[in-house]
């Protein structure tokens, strides 16, 4: 008995995600393997994108997850359910900081280390800097970052989204995209070039 | 089960929430493009006003600076902007409707731009100009 409860537990997570939006609108039930699927990546790129502390994320989350399921006949089998759900995450988080007051200026990145390595990691972006830089800098530069250009730069090489999905998580065409990205190690390079600057005129 | 998808079904099950039904989203995107075909044809009517008063009904082609004459002198400027309206209209339309976020703004306005003028140019030829004309009380 608890062998087939085992077994069939493991069946249902093999199931991809839109096999399992199939089964979610049969039985409701179905829904939890794919909130805990997304759970923690999504709370993730809600901090990272917002200024949200964990709990405010959290809340943010739970709306995500409640207005998904409430559109989950809506969802574009065209989409990766991946792209679908951080749409909806990249619009609540947006929706969230207009009802409150503006939208974050700087970002804290509390327990957030991955962004640092790679981006720290991201060879073309600062090879020509010989890696001289601190985790607590490369932080400073990104909480100075633009939104949009901080939001591409995660979505690409934290949250590993190719063109084609950050596209579709962000509904702008993929040239706009490719631009966005292409500026934002621009910015990216520049805010660390000048702090080297202020380092030597000190 | 984590803290989140316990009050995520929570909350699901407490408020009896249910997924919109699909006839919704089905019915919502076929009015969109119902409404974006026809403020296409509106802004069509209108270029198709705006040849009869250029060109008239003898099929003559007047000389460019004829054309240009005629479009100072006849085409009222509301028209033109009545026109603009209809296609910046049809581009907020569009963005609505599923993945219109692939294309450049600038892409689907001078697609539907051109879409706009062929219409005008067989609605002209149908005589629908003339109807446009006495419409917009020309």
């Amino acid at each position: 008995m608890k062998k087939n409860i085992i077994s069939e537990n493991e069946e249902i997570s093999a199931r991809s995600d839109e096999e399992l939006v199939k089964l979610t609108l049969q039985n409701p039930d179905y829904y939890r393997v794919l909130v805990e699927r997304y759970e923690e990546k999504l709370l993730r790129y809600i901090m990272r994108i917002s200024a949200s502390t964990r709990e405010d994320g959290e809340d943010i989350l739970q709306d995500v997850f409640v207005s998904a399921y409430k559109n989950l006949n809506g969802f574009d089998p065209d989409l990766k359910f991946s792209s679908w759900i951080y749409r909806i995450t990249h619009n609540k988080v947006i929706s969230h900081y207009r009802k409150t007051t503006a939208r974050p200026k700087t970002v804290t990145y509390e327990g957030d280390n991955d962004l640092l390595n790679i981006l720290e990691g991201e060879s073309d972006l600062v090879a020509d800097l010989e890696k001289k830089y601190t985790s607590g800098e490369v932080m400073d530069i990104l909480s100075e970052m633009d939104e949009r250009y901080r939001e591409v730069l995660v979505l690409k090489f934290i949250e590993d989204k190719n063109y084609r999905e950050i596209s579709d998580i962000l509904e702008k065409p993929m040239g706009t995209v490719a631009t966005l990205i292409s500026r934002a190690k621009k910015q990216f390079r520049e805010k660390l070039e000048e702090r080297s600057q202020t380092i030597i005129d000190k | 089960m984590s803290k989140v998808s316990e009050n995520v079904l929570g909350d699901i099950r407490k408020n009896s929430i249910r997924p919109t039904c699909r006839l919704y989203f089905v019915v919502r995107e076929i009015l969109f493009w119902v409404f974006y075909v026809a403020i296409l044809l509106f802004g069509a009517f209108i270029f198709a006003g705006i040849l009869e008063l250029l060109f008239g009904r003898n099929f003559e082609a007047p000389s460019l600076e004829i054309i240009f004459e005629r479009f100072l002198s006849e085409v009222p400027l509301y028209w033109l902007l009545i026109l603009v309206f209809f296609l910046f209209a049809g581009l907020y339309v569009n963005r609505r409707t599923k993945g219109s976020y692939r294309f450049q703004k600038r892409i689907i306005l001078i697609g539907e731009t051109l879409i706009v003028f062929l219409l005008g140019i067989i609605l002209y030829f149908l005589e629908a100009g003339l109807f446009a004309c006495e419409v917009l009380g020309k």
